[in-house]
């Protein structure tokens, strides 16, 4: 029963997160962006940026020490994690500069909230997993 | 709220198609604010008190406001830039006069019949903008990158001119 919920629950969050980049190509309004590109941005955000901020959080950790008190953990949280996850999230943004499409404020917007989305939705995500893995008496996921 | 954060950062991004100090400066401005917004959200996630619930709802919809701004001035912007760009393709007959205020305006545009239904209106609204967004570049381009814009800017007008002639064609 278990994986079929993190199956149903991994279908719902990709679903909603298909919609929203549909939404944000939609909100633009004089001149909307190729949807392969807004995908693109998603995809980079997705895979790249995670990628790149789970490296960049290891780093600080390496450069700063681990965080074992419940103070640097909120340290971490607080102060690390924007730094590193915004810059990394950044880059994607830096890459699709090159588009020739890309040349106004609104175009920004509208890539960087594509290329934020996964960060959002896989909260959700991996919050209904555990919820559900809790709530059977299981071990929480690494991933959390 | 992390689309609101880097959304925000990429409106500052963006500037960089500007040369210059002012557009870096924008970009780490930018940046700053998006650290603050993710900084500010992460902590009341992470004091887990009821009470910073409520201040957690307060702190999205203040995200959503910014952007909703940022949106807003990124529109008028597109809009008043568009009005500049292509006025003297209107002057010069390669947009039709009678078009110029719809051209502006985003619902207008979209809407009414005003375009004649055999010719794709689609694609000429998108070559309007390419235009008008071509046009924009080559005024911040460098030299060599101006010919390749100068060439792209000149078949789009053939393209627009084409569309014109046909549209003038219509039988009464």
């Amino acid at each position: 029963m278990f994986p079929a919920i993190v199956f149903i629950s991994f279908v719902i969050a990709v679903a909603h997160m298909i919609g929203m980049v549909f939404f944000i190509w939609w909100i633009d309004r004089f001149h909307r962006e190729p949807l392969r590109y807004l995908f693109g941005s998603f995809l980079r955000g997705a895979f790249g940026a995670f990628i790149l901020s789970v490296i960049g959080f290891e780093l600080s950790l390496e450069i700063f020490g681990e965080l074992s008190s419940e103070r640097e953990i909120a340290i971490g949280t607080t102060v690390v994690a924007p730094i590193v996850e915004e810059a990394m999230k950044g880059l994607v943004i830096f890459f699709l500069l090159r588009y020739r499409d890309f040349d106004n404020v609104t175009d920004g917007l509208v890539y960087g909230a594509a290329a934020g989305l996964w960060y959002d939705r896989k909260f959700l995500l991996f919050y209904r997993i555990c919820q559900t893995a809790a709530h059977r008496g299981m071990a929480e996921p690494a991933l959390y | 709220m992390h689309s609101a954060a880097t959304a925000t950062f990429g409106a500052g991004v963006s500037r960089l198609k500007n040369s210059g100090w002012g557009a870096v400066f924008s970009v780490i401005c930018f940046y700053i604010i998006a650290v603050i917004l993710h900084a500010g959200w992460n902590t009341l996630l992470s004091i887990e008190k009821p009470e910073t619930g409520g201040l957690a709802i307060l702190l999205l919809l203040l995200y959503f406001g910014i952007i909703f701004l940022l949106f807003v001035f990124g529109i008028r912007k597109e809009r008043r830039q568009r009005e500049k760009l292509l006025e003297e393709e209107f002057a010069a007959g390669i947009l039709p006069s009678n078009f110029k205020k719809i051209l502006f305006s985003y619902r207008a545009m979209r809407k009414g019949n005003w375009f004649p239904t055999y010719l794709n209106k689609d694609k000429y609204l998108s070559l309007v903008s390419r235009l008008a967004m071509r046009k924009s570049a080559y005024t911040r381009a460098t030299e060599n990158r101006r010919k390749v814009l100068d060439g792209e800017i000149t078949e789009i007008r053939q393209e627009l001119k084409r569309f014109s002639d046909l549209i003038v064609q219509i039988p009464e």
